[in-house]
């Protein structure tokens, strides 16, 4: 608590007038690369582990490669309601650090796995999804679903203020933290795949699989 | 035409699981032929993989199957 205190100590600044509430270019840019690369990282992690991997849990109070990415998928949802919150609060002139320089220090600071923070009630893993297929279906669905609005909204984004986990942010910082937030816990995966208790990967052999039509042309199976 | 989307619908849930590597079709018009690269523990889990699929359990494709070694890949 105390380092999500000296997290958004910035963001308690004075108001200061900014122009315009919407994302620019730049930010919008910066935001859709994030989450893009976040979403490879996160698909990229989880993607065909046996079942062992997926519920290995190293120690007791440490999470299991199936519980982090539950945590993520579950933030998803949590931090982009989170930012339509606080669109539906009135609008502010422009905060100060309402900008890239503090958005990127942002990221950096929730991505500081030295930095420890406490998962709030709703967020907390319940082993819900059983496979990494299941788990990374609903994380694809869910961030697809931001990325499609990061891409097409014109809301006033950065005039509009709410309670983020350490103090006030604007909405667009709830999409940096939703997408900083993932590659935090992405990064806790791969501490429980370098865990001496984690199980090594199976050998796995590559296969060639060759189809052809078992019967009649192509135009007997497709529609002209 | 319904199997041909349940087929594609399974090489992609199949890309997601980690299966397939990589998958792709000639454009031959008569004699098409589609091919996926997969990885898995066994030659048996190679046949299942096969059998699975919505358009070969229709009997709409065969399939040979064949050990594979990549030796190349480009950077992209």
């Amino acid at each position: 608590m105390k380092n999500s205190c000296a997290l958004f100590i910035l963001a308690a600044a004075p108001l200061i007038a900014a122009g315009t509430g919407k994302m620019n270019d730049a930010e919008r840019a910066y935001l859709l690369d994030q989450l893009e690369q976040t979403r490879k990282n996160v698909l990229a992690t989880i993607q065909g582990l046996s079942d062992a991997q997926w519920r290995c849990q190293p120690a007791p109070t440490v999470w299991s490669v199936q519980e982090c990415a539950e945590h993520i998928i579950l933030s998803e949802e949590f931090l982009f309601s989170g930012a339509q919150v606080a669109l539906k609060s009135p609008a502010v002139e422009r905060p100060a650090n309402s900008n890239l320089d503090f958005d990127r220090m942002l990221a950096g600071k929730i991505q500081d796995r030295g930095l420890k923070f406490t998962a709030p009630e709703p967020l907390v893993p319940s082993k819900r999804f059983a496979t990494p297929a299941d788990a990374a279906k609903e994380f694809a669905l869910r961030r697809d679903k931001t990325i499609a609005y990061v891409k097409s909204t014109n809301d006033d984004l950065r005039v509009h203020v709410g309670d983020g986990p350490g103090g006030p942010m604007d909405s667009y910082q709830f999409l940096v933290l939703l997408a900083a937030h993932s590659a935090r816990h992405t990064a806790q995966i791969r501490e429980v795949e370098s865990n001496a208790a984690y199980p090594k990967p199976a050998v796995r052999s590559q296969f060639l699989v060759v189809y052809s039509l078992a019967h009649g042309t192509p135009d007997q199976i497709t529609p002209p | 035409m319904a199997k041909l989307q349940e087929h594609a619908a399974y090489l992609a849930s199949q890309i997601q699981q980690g299966v397939i590597v990589c998958a792709g079709r000639t454009g031959d018009p008569v004699h098409p032929h589609g091919y996926a690269e997969i990885e898995v523990a066994s030659e048996a889990d190679a046949k299942t993989f096969i059998g699975n699929d919505p358009a070969v359990k229709a009997g709409v494709f065969e399939c040979t199957l064949a050990p594979f070694s990549e030796v190349a890949r480009a950077a992209r």
